[in-house]
């Protein structure tokens, strides 16, 4: 936990694309909020893997979505109900559940489409939002935090010693995954 | 060529292709952490979902997984009765089930074949399992009131001269009112009669009329001063009518109270015997009702074991119809699945067959079933049952066979026909009260019926026609008074009864009613010894109650003479006082003085004319 919460400070402190990491959390927010075995977690999985996307951002948001879904779901789920009872989308429903793909993505679930269009909708705002304070931080709040007593002790732990190694000011493994 | 490695450069910068491998190594990791952890996870799920439906502990020894075709066994499965925590609910050494997997991963579980094998209801534990939600008392409730429902009658007749003497008996009490009715309504008659004009005032007023009749007109002033005495007088006339008058009125109105209270004297005997009846549940006896009596308990307490079993099962099934058509409030934490309308729709979960066989104390049972579901209107078929057995109590042989299938409306509606026959019973307590204890040492016994239920949101019914023969039966018992004695030879003597018990009405509290061949032969055997017993008992009764009546009605004869010739003394005042009115007093005197005045007249006019 310590290494990937190392990588995610290195990824954050490196050259690594701030559109990378952002894209990251954003993505990590959608396979986080919905089941872990969903297929469009898998496609996701997928495309997360292929694409050069920051893999310890990605795996810290979908942690941290995942244990925020458990306080979300009674709203992912009403999300869910309204979407599939509406009766202005029933058509586009009765249409998309006579596909395979649809039901088995279970889209026609009331949690894991709630988690989707919940996920998908709030994805975009915090792919900006990420990368506005990662531009921040870069700047300002990391000069800020410097100033801080625990930081200065964070420094003189193992913690940051990992840190150093994998932001490569202390071993030759440099550089974001 | 550096266009393209240009280009492929934008690429990776975009792309990582060894990422393919990664997604692969990861994907290829799920599928075998799955395939090792599989028999694990279904374990824990069965625990875990088992234990929040049943609300109390659930075990399963192990569960083997094979994967083409897909086939689910689950061994030594234990599922804690809430209500007693030290034994099963039910529990089975294997169950094997074939699940489409195609349908599985679109949300549905569809299982072709389901086999369970040994499946036992009320088993021991070896240790008491946990209980996770508390059953409510209920069940135990309905069963104190259903017994409390039941009749038992006394067999013994109340004593006549104890009856009698209840100050509780209406004709006792009609009879105290009436009487202080009559006080009470001649007080106040009395009170009036004081007002009234006595039989000197009304030969003084006659004196009075009398005299201004003889009273000497001479003239115009003596006149006036006749007629002015004459109208002074009626003016006392009238106010002596108007004190008559409120008698008359108090008499109507104390004649009619009266009179209600005598009305209600006269019936009070009928009434009174009525109620005897009632309390002492003669009435019962009097219909020879004893099917009811000595079975309607039995019945009951069998019905009620049913009822408990069903009300356990049908919700489970309505309550699922009712939340498939969002009718349930389900938006707290999982979701659920929303289906759509489709070529070829398939419940949420379906058994195409099932075949269990069943461990019980009373035998061995094969359940054989077919179409369970509670989507049963999406194939348009009920789901069926057929449970066997060959050896129901050591010989009997039992089928019923039924079918049920739950409406989209979240109704449940089934039907079922059952079958026994050579079915030994022994050791049967039929009565166990103060005056008759009766065993059925053994017997054989065969029946059929059929039965049909309905349960709706608002309410539900139950139809049930069931006949029983009992045959080559050997009773034995105790009796302690001379009705119990006859029933228990009575019995003793038959050798086969028939028994028709129906069900009908609400699933909950049906009306049940018993008939049997019993009753007629029993019929003869009351109407000897019975019948004249009670005959004799209810004309000791009615007579002790009629004397009540006759002496009430003598020791109010008295009153009711002073009333009758209170009301003669009012028509005759009032008719005195009304001839004093209209008295021609006043006429005559006017006639006299016309007369006097005429004839002087004519003298004049004789002494004028010659």
């Amino acid at each position: 936990m310590l290494t990937l919460l190392a990588k995610l400070l290195t990824a954050l402190n490196s050259e690594s694309s701030i559109r990378q990491i952002s894209l990251a959390i954003a993505l990590g927010l959608i396979v986080g909020l919905s089941p872990l075995f969903s297929l469009h977690n898998i496609i996701i999985l997928f495309f997360v893997m292929l694409i050069r996307v920051h893999l310890g951002s990605f795996i810290l948001a979908v942690g941290f979505f995942s244990g925020l879904s458990y306080l979300l779901s009674p709203l992912i789920v009403a999300v869910g109900e309204s979407l599939l009872t509406a009766n202005s989308l029933s058509g586009i429903f009765t249409a998309l559940y006579q596909t395979s793909f649809f039901k088995l993505a279970h889209w026609h679930h009331t949690y894991t489409l709630g988690a989707l269009v919940l996920g998908a909708l709030l994805a975009v705002p915090l792919y900006f939002f990420s990368k506005f304070i990662i531009e921040k931080y870069r700047v300002h709040i990391m000069a800020f935090f410097e100033r801080f007593r625990l930081v200065k002790a964070l420094k003189a732990s193992k913690f940051y010693r990992l840190y150093l190694e994998f932001s490569g000011q202390g071993s030759s493994l440099g550089g974001a995954l | 060529m550096n266009s393209a490695v240009a280009n492929n450069k934008g690429i990776k910068k975009f792309i990582r292709f060894q990422g393919l491998l990664g997604f692969l190594a990861i994907m290829s990791l799920i599928i075998a952490l799955l395939y090792i952890f599989a028999e694990s996870l279904v374990k824990s799920a069965i625990e875990q979902g088992g234990g929040m439906l049943l609300g109390a502990e659930v075990n399963v020894a192990s569960v083997e997984l094979e994967y083409s075709p897909l086939i689910l066994t689950v061994n030594g499965l234990e599922a804690t009765d809430a209500e007693q925590p030290s034994h099963n609910m039910l529990s089975f050494k294997q169950a094997s089930a074939g699940i489409d997997v195609w349908h599985y991963l679109l949300g549905k579980t569809i299982i072709e074949q389901l086999d369970i094998d040994s499946l036992e209801f009320m088993t021991k534990r070896e240790k008491a399992g946990d209980v996770y939600r508390q059953k409510t008392l209920d069940d135990e409730l309905n069963a104190q009131t259903e017994q409390s429902l039941l009749p038992s009658v006394n067999l013994q007749l109340p004593d006549v001269n104890a009856l009698l003497h209840n100050d509780n008996l209406q004709t006792v009490r009609a009879a105290q009112n009436l009487q202080s009715g009559y006080k009470e309504e001649n007080a106040k008659l009395a009170a009036l009669k004081e007002k009234l004009p006595s039989k000197a005032k009304l030969k003084a007023y006659q004196v009075k009329v009398k005299s201004i009749g003889e009273m000497k007109v001479k003239n115009l002033a003596d006149f006036n001063k006749v007629k002015a005495e004459f109208d002074a007088l009626k003016v006392a006339f009238e106010a002596d009518q108007a004190r008559v008058k409120q008698a008359q009125e108090q008499l109507l109105a104390s004649k009619e109270r009266l009179s209600n209270q005598l009305t209600t004297l006269k019936n009070a005997p009928e009434k009174d015997w009525q109620t005897i009846e009632k309390e002492y549940q003669l009435d019962n006896v009097d219909t020879e009702d004893f099917a009811h009596i000595l079975f309607g308990e039995k019945a009951r307490g069998y019905y009620q074991k049913a009822e408990t079993l069903y009300q356990r099962i049908a919700p489970m099934l309505s309550k699922s119809a009712a939340e498939q058509n969002g009718q349930v409030d389900r938006s707290a934490a999982t979701g659920h699945f929303i289906h759509f309308d489709e070529a070829n729709p398939l419940p949420e979960f379906l058994i195409k067959k099932a075949t269990l066989s069943m461990v019980l104390s009373q035998g061995d049972f094969i359940v054989d079933a077919k179409e369970l579901t509670h989507q049963h209107w999406l194939r348009g078929k009920p789901s069926e049952l057929k449970f066997t057995s060959t050896n129901l109590l050591a010989t009997g042989q039992m089928t019923i066979n039924s079918q049920f299938s739950v409406e989209k409306s979240g109704d449940l509606v089934g039907n079922g026909q059952w079958l026994v026959k050579q079915l030994v019973l022994e050791s049967i307590d039929l009565n166990e009260t103060e005056s008759l204890s009766l065993t059925l040492n053994k017997g054989e016994l065969a029946g059929k019926g059929d039965f049909t239920f309905n349960q709706q949101k608002q309410r539900s019914h139950i139809g049930s026609n069931n006949h029983f023969i009992l045959e080559s039966a050997k009773y034995q018992g105790q009796a302690s008074s001379t009705f119990a004695n006859m029933l228990l030879d009575t019995f003793k003597a038959l050798e086969s009864l028939t028994l028709d018990v129906s069900l009908d009405g609400e699933i909950a509290d049906p009306k049940l009613s018993l008939s049997s061949s019993l009753d007629s032969v029993l019929k003869g055997a009351f109407e000897k010894q019975i019948a004249n017993k009670l005959n004799d008992f209810k004309g000791k009764v009615n007579t002790g109650l009629n004397d009540k009546l006759t002496q009430s009605l003598q020791m109010n004869s008295k009153d009711k003479v002073e009333l009758i010739n209170f009301e003669t003394l009012l028509t005759d005042t009032d008719n005195a006082l009304e001839t004093l009115k209209n008295s021609d007093v006043v006429k005559e005197q006017q006639k006299k003085l016309q007369d006097k005045a005429t004839d002087k007249l004519k003298d004049k006019l004789g002494d004028l004319f010659g």
